[in-house]
């Protein structure tokens, strides 16, 4: 696949061309954000930082995979807890993917609202996010959570958000 | 008639048969290469002239060609599954698009009275459909260039996945 990935591109997407914002909202009650800040995937050195975090992730979904479904939380949040390497693109996919998975097992746990406080703070509209599946991924276990928690407006958003990612991929691949 | 005939020796005939078999086969060459030449002169020299050096027919000649060809299919079917990959990718991506449609027109079905909401369910079917084009495209596509292959994502396959690895 092409990715222009030395170079930083970062892009505020107003899905389908123009950011849904209602202004007259009623207050407390979150606006509808379709924007999606994103850049493409960054590139990866080869680092002894980067290496361990790689490891450190597999070692996690490795052992998520034998436990049931609430030990595999734990483990795979204690593995949330260790930041990516600064500017490693392949580290940050991997943090997206762990994100991911860790929300949507919560959310097959009925605990969307944890999935939610998990997956928030990742994936703020203001956040920029790498131009890839893993951060679909992510955006559309927010969605869901948000969903199942009754916040159409972030449900939306964030389904409206992952579909510009999907859509940019997806122009990516015809090219 | 009978006389114009008669001057057609079985010689003769022969001869012609075999010149237009020759043109026939030339014809059909180029139809095949998708080449089209059009006539500039008629002087009989087409200045088409064999491509490449003479390859020789011994033993080793001839095997040095074998392993030729064999490498060049390996490059042709490789090239092959590439396509029958990027189609499986756009298919993927057409899926998740698809499924995600369904879920903002769910929440969008819930709020029939907002503009917005109705909007962003109006795009996003827009978004599925044109998803959903380019997977059948390139699956026919990649149907008509290679028939024999049967790794072929199905075209009937564009909508609905959700996105999970």
């Amino acid at each position: 696949m092409r990715r222009a990935s030395n170079i930083v591109l970062v892009v505020a997407l107003g899905l389908f061309g123009s950011a849904c914002t209602d202004a007259g909202e009623p207050a407390g009650e979150r606006a509808l954000d379709t924007r999606l800040e994103a850049h493409a995937v960054l590139a990866s050195k080869p680092t002894a930082e980067g290496h361990r975090y790689v490891q450190a992730v597999a070692e996690a979904h490795r052992e998520a995979d034998r436990l049931e479904r609430s030990a595999a939380i734990e483990r795979l949040l204690a593995a949330l807890e260790q930041q990516p390497p600064p500017d490693d693109g392949a580290a940050e996919l991997l943090h997206y993917d762990l994100l991911a998975r860790t929300a949507e097992l919560m959310l097959e746990a009925s605990a969307a609202e944890r999935a939610l406080a998990l997956l928030e703070p990742h994936m703020d509209p203001a956040t920029s996010l790498p131009i890839d599946r893993a951060a679909a991924r992510g955006l559309i276990a927010l969605g869901d959570a948000a969903a199942q928690t009754g916040d159409h407006r972030l449900a939306m958003g964030s389904y409206a958000r992952a579909l510009e990612m999907l859509s940019l991929l997806l122009e990516e691949v015809e090219s | 008639m009978m006389e114009r005939v008669g001057l057609l020796g079985p010689a003769r005939a022969a001869l012609l048969g075999v010149a237009f078999a020759c043109v026939a086969l030339a014809c059909d060459q180029r139809a095949s290469e998708g080449v089209t030449v059009t006539p500039t002169d008629h002087s009989g020299d087409s200045g088409l002239k064999p491509e490449g050096e003479f390859e020789g027919e011994s033993i080793n000649e001839l095997e040095v060609r074998l392993q030729r060809l064999g490498a060049k299919q390996d490059q042709l079917v490789t090239a092959g599954s590439t396509d029958a990959g990027k189609c499986e990718e756009l298919c993927q991506l057409s899926r998740a698009i698809c499924e995600i449609k369904t879920k903002m027109c769910e929440i969008a079905d819930e709020h029939v009275a907002d503009d917005a909401y109705q909007n962003l369910c109006r795009q996003a079917k827009q978004r599925c459909q044109r998803a959903s084009e380019s997977c059948h495209r390139c699956v026919q596509h990649h149907e008509r260039t290679n028939q024999s292959s049967s790794s072929t994502p199905r075209a009937a396959s564009c909508e609905g996945e959700p996105i999970t690895r």
